[in-house]
């Protein structure tokens, strides 16, 4: 046994608090160790060389780095001492930075502790055994998940390079938010023109499979082989034969009788709808909840939007369907939701109809939404008008501690296009720390500054009525006093959260979440589209909050992580699966009952269990659970895990 | 339910009738409240600012009188309350301090466990919502402006509470048919807590001049609140100010009217301003649902 | 005792969610006592009770096992088998005259670091307390 051992100092990242020569030199002590070296940057080109030169030379048949996380650098090594020559699965890599240098502050505790981890690595490396490969085919094609613009995009970009890509939207339409925005910040150009051509690329690309009012129930197997069930929700309508005309709108007994969702409440539509003009598709739905036909049994002597209907769309006795699909790679696109101001009561959302969301004076500016565009509250024109930062946003009492990224710029925006609808309103935004990181957005809130809106710093501690009249109560902390303003239009900057959808899907994918909830990616700098789960990649605002540019270049990102991926006809899959040893096999069948993705088959005519290497993903639970050692985990046996308890003690 | 009883020195010296409809509701609703030989709490403004680990120490005295029987500790001030509480808290955690406090009262014969905790009688009231119901024999059908008191409310890495805006004084007083009015800067200081009251007399006054007017607008037939301190600086106030004349009640007195006590048993007949014209409506209330 | 007395703590993380938090911990620079020593695994579910009870025999002073957070499992339900597994474990341990409160089960995120150092903080201060583990004592005077 020749096995190489690499300390790595990490610049100083490791050196600073781990003395490197003493782990040597204990090392080096050790009878299976042949050689022993350190550097400044192993992973650099240089250390990387450094290994293979030994592999080569001294024909070392097991390499050890002592250096970072495994999670961070295991394939960089891997990748190098299998360009030398040598089994990548011989390769063992010691934590003493994430979890010994980083986190300790005694030296001498940190070196002992060190050269314990790189000891237990040696041992547990001499009794590593070379792992092949198997090779998995790729289905070649993409399921993307969420209509936003996030995956609208991620479903174009794989479409457009050949690939069949199936979209599955919840809503009626795809569009998400975007769809509801009049202006987008800061070239204000208008969202449905820039987005509306989009949607249309969509629905007519021979590749995409566009699956709207429908949601994924679940999701198996693993990257380059997922098996996905689509539940397709009825519309109640014969999308085929429903030309988008609108009688039965018109035609409907509740029409402009319910809240609009797409509108944020504050339109009104019918039982039978479209979100909205411009949806994709231009197909009706009725709505279950609120159709009196599905809800009752009854409309009237007849429904009048079937009498209403020349193509016999219409179809009550509609059930839902459940498509299944075959993927080779996913994408989560599920966006976010406005955060809901209720639970900041001091704000008065919901008691006043004169304090609003963002989003819903979004609703107020497009030319489609309730006012048809005019800058109308409650029929009246706001003169004063004020806005408030942060609503669920840095607010650990809330436990949002994140900053929502789009707020200071929405409010810029909606102040601006206040501005000019009411040329002498005079408006106030009360902000928390004015944030206009991205390309233009300085400038845009300096122009709007010149326009005349107010900007003072301080957020808003209540809002209150007196004498019918709301105010709004803030401490400027530049000035270092309370002040108060009066207001006929109070609008909330509220931020983002996760959309409800994530939990669902998080869960069927086994994805984290980073403390603020939303998607966690691989890595925060290098993989920020990538997830811990191979073939599963984020896009937009699912994985953090993001304005449209920022959303869009991660949805190509991952769109290019897809195609790269279903380029191939064949990946390798990880050897790192259960092996049942025949011969010691007793037939008990404990481990059967516990393998959570069915690997296991048992085999009758000899009496003994088989595990499918392509199905078993690695857990090990069934070897920990074979009453008679029968089953040996690959890379993690436990002779390998005991060598190295032996070790750290 | 048995609490160890901590009055507090307004109630005991200045407000009797705070203390008996404290004793007297508690006992409605069969909560055992027992006495204690206890100190001023004493009080954050006037004691936590010059000596602080004095405070640590007398607070911890309190606090421990009634560990040997297992008793938790209850408040009706607000002041109290926030000395009680906030020793509490840092004795939790701070190693150091509490030895500190053990030390000296090693000296006489006491030791500081932290096993009986301070807990202000309006949180202990959120729990006991279907007996106050229960207990209920009057609608009492007012307008009150509720008043919380800063100590209560703050700070809120101690209490918890959500300070930009509490609910449960006005559900409270909802049980028992009362209306809280909102009016503006309901949750600013009375004026009276953190040693303003007796070391800028006139600032003070001028707080809570600025509070009354505001309460006056609501058109309300009572304030009621949940602290001495602030009950006592309401009452004072308003004869120092002469234009005003709105009846202040503790919420333990509000409670005594509707669970059909006397008001002479609930001493609303000691505040200064007179509460005839309140304690009339509440009987007419009464009246009303007997001749139902 | 002649030297001073450490902890010897043995830790078993969970490649996807504990082992990535004490990752968390180590970016984010959250100091905790360096008692422990990780052993990576794929899942928790992978530990057996003879590795729990080999590590005590050899001479560890306490067990820390971490997995995912109930219904974040990386491969379903491998925490559930753990958590069960441990269970019984407990009761074992007393069996062989080590406190149970030696073996510690923690779920920890991908994204919690703090929680991580929290916890070995508590855990080496919990453990300093115990003492040292009755079998450790015996494992010396064998050597």
């Amino acid at each position: 046994m020749k096995i190489g051992v690499y300390v790595c100092h990490c610049g100083v990242n490791i050196s600073n608090t781990v003395d490197v020569q003493k782990v040597i030199s204990e090392v080096s002590a050790l009878p299976t160790v042949a050689v022993c070296r350190d550097y400044q940057y192993m992973c650099s080109d240089p250390g990387q060389e450094m290994i293979a030169k030994d592999i080569r030379e001294l024909g070392l048949d097991r390499v050890v780095v002592a250096a970072c996380s495994p999670r961070m650098h295991e394939p960089t090594f891997r990748g190098a001492v299998e360009a030398a020559g040598m089994n990548p699965y011989c390769f063992e890599m010691a934590n003493i930075r994430e979890q010994c240098s980083w986190v300790h502050e005694d030296k001498e505790q940190a070196t002992r502790k060190a050269a314990d981890l790189v000891k237990s690595s040696v041992a547990r490396a001499a009794l590593l055994e070379p792992l092949n490969s198997t090779e998995v085919p790729v289905t070649h094609a993409a399921l993307v998940i969420g209509g936003g613009i996030a995956g609208i995009q991620t479903a174009l970009d794989i479409a457009n390079s050949g690939y069949p890509v199936y979209l599955v939207e919840k809503d009626p339409s795809i569009g998400g938010h975007m769809a509801q925005f009049d202006k987008t910040f800061p070239t204000l150009d208008c969202a449905a023109c820039i987005l509306t051509p989009k949607m249309v690329d969509v629905a007519r690309h021979p590749n995409i499979e566009l699956l709207t009012y429908s949601e994924v129930e679940s999701i198996e197997g693993s990257v380059g082989n997922f098996h996905v069930r689509i539940r397709k929700k009825p519309r109640y309508v014969n999308v085929s034969l429903c030309t988008g005309c609108g009688s039965c709108a018109t035609a409907c007994r509740l029409v402009g009788r319910i809240p609009s969702e797409f509108d944020m409440g504050l339109g009104k539509r019918g039982a039978i709808y479209v979100p909205f003009p411009q949806a994709v598709p231009l197909r009706y739905t009725i709505d279950p909840e609120k159709c009196l036909m599905l809800k009752h049994g009854k409309c009237g002597t007849s429904p009048k939007c079937v009498d209403a209907c020349d193509r016999d769309a219409i179809d009550f006795s509609m059930t839902e369907e459940i498509l299944e699909v075959d993927v080779g790679a996913i994408v989560v696109a599920t966006g976010y939701k406005e955060f809901d101001p209720t639970i900041k009561r001091e704000y008065k959302y919901g008691t006043f109809k004169n304090v609003m969301t963002g989003l819903e004076l979004e609703r107020i500016f497009a030319p489609s939404g309730p006012t048809g565009g005019k800058a109308l509250i409650n029929g009246k024109v706001p003169k004063k008008i004020v806005f408030v930062s942060c609503v669920g946003s840095r607010d650990k009492r809330i436990g949002n501690p994140y900053c929502s990224r789009v707020c200071c710029m929405y409010i810029a925006k909606q102040a601006h296009l206040l501005k000019e609808k009411i040329p002498d309103a005079d408006i106030t935004v009360m902000y928390t720390d004015m944030r206009a990181f991205g390309k233009g957005y300085e400038e845009f809130y300096e122009r709007v500054q010149k326009e005349g809106i107010k900007y003072r710093r301080g957020n808003a501690a209540e809002v209150y009525e007196e004498d019918g009249v709301l105010h709004v109560r803030a401490e400027d902390t530049l000035m270092g006093e309370p002040y108060e303003l009066e207001a006929d239009l109070v609008v909330l900057g509220t931020g983002l959260e996760p959309s409800d959808a994530a939990d669902a899907i998080g869960h069927m994918l086994h994805l984290s979440r980073s403390a603020d909830k939303f998607f966690l990616e691989a890595h925060p700098k290098l993989r920020p589209v990538d997830t811990v789960i191979d073939g599963v990649f984020l896009a937009g605002a699912a994985q953090g909050p993001k304005d449209i540019p920022d959303t869009v270049a991660q949805a190509s990102g991952a769109a290019s992580h897809v195609v790269n991926l279903l380029s191939k006809d064949v990946i390798l899959a990880e050897p790192i699966v259960a092996e049942v040893n025949t011969d010691v096999c007793a037939g008990c069948r404990i481990c059967e009952i516990l393998c959570p993705y069915d690997a296991h088959a048992f085999d009758e005519e000899r009496n003994v269990m088989t595990i499918n290497k392509a199905i078993c993903k690695g857990c090990g639970s069934c070897a920990a659970a074979c009453p008679s050692g029968a089953i040996a985990m690959n890379h993690f046996r436990d002779s390998q895990i005991v060598a190295q308890i032996l070790e750290v003690i | 339910m048995d609490y160890a009883f901590f009055p507090g020195c307004i109630a005991k010296n200045v407000y009797p009738g705070i203390e008996k409809a404290t004793r007297i509701v508690f006992e409605k609703m069969n909560v055992g409240l027992h006495d204690y030989p206890y100190s001023c709490c004493p009080p954050p403004g006037v004691v936590a600012c010059y000596d602080k680990d004095t405070w640590y120490a007398l607070g911890a005295r309190n606090l421990a009188l009634s560990e040997p029987d297992n008793r938790d500790i209850m408040t009706i001030c607000a002041g109290c309350y926030g000395t009680l509480h906030n020793v509490w808290h840092e004795l939790q955690h701070n190693d150091a301090k509490r030895a500190y406090v053990n030390e000296h009262l090693g000296r006489i014969g006491m030791t500081y466990k932290g096993t009986s905790r301070p807990i202000h009688f309006v949180d202990l009231l959120d729990g006991m919502r279907d007996t106050i119901t229960q207990n209920k024999e009057v609608d009492l059908d007012l307008r009150v402006a509720v008043h919380y008191g800063c100590h209560y409310l703050k700070p809120t890495t101690v209490t918890g509470e959500n300070s930009e805006s509490p609910m449960l004084l006005d559900e409270i007083v909802g049980l028992v048919g009362c209306k809280s009015i909102p009016f503006k800067d309901r949750l600013t200081c009375c004026g009276a807590g953190g040693g303003v009251m007796s070391g800028e007399p006139e600032l003070s006054l001028k707080i809570m001049e600025r509070k009354l007017k505001n309460i006056k607008k609501a058109d309300v037939d009572c304030i009621v609140n949940i602290c001495s301190f602030c009950h006592m600086n309401f009452d004072q106030s308003q004869k120092k100010l002469e234009s005003f004349d709105i009846p202040v009640l503790h919420l333990n007195q509000l409670l005594g009217l509707a669970f059909g006590v006397k008001h002479k048993h609930l001493g609303l007949h000691m505040n200064l301003v007179s509460t005839r014209d309140l304690v009339k409506k509440v009987k007419g209330a009464k009246k009303g649902r007997d001749e139902e | 005792m002649a030297e001073t007395w450490n902890p010897k703590i043995v830790g078993f993380l969970c490649n996807w969610c504990c082992y990535a938090g004490a990752d968390m911990a180590g970016t984010s620079r959250m100091k905790y006592p360096p008692n422990i020593r990780i052993i990576r695994v794929m899942c928790s579910s992978r530990i057996n009770a003879e590795m729990v009870i080999k590590a005590f025999q050899m001479g560890a002073d306490a067990v820390f096992i971490g997995g995912c957070h109930p219904g974040d499992c990386h491969y379903v339900d491998g925490n559930y088998r753990t958590q069960k597994r441990i269970a019984v474990l407990r009761r074992l341990l007393e069996h062989l005259g080590i406190d149970p409160r030696r073996l510690r089960l923690e779920w920890v995120s991908a994204a919690e670091g703090e929680k991580f150092a929290q916890t070995m903080d508590e855990f080496a201060k919990e453990v300093a307390e115990l003492g040292p583990s009755p079998l450790a004592a015996l494992q010396r005077e064998v050597l």
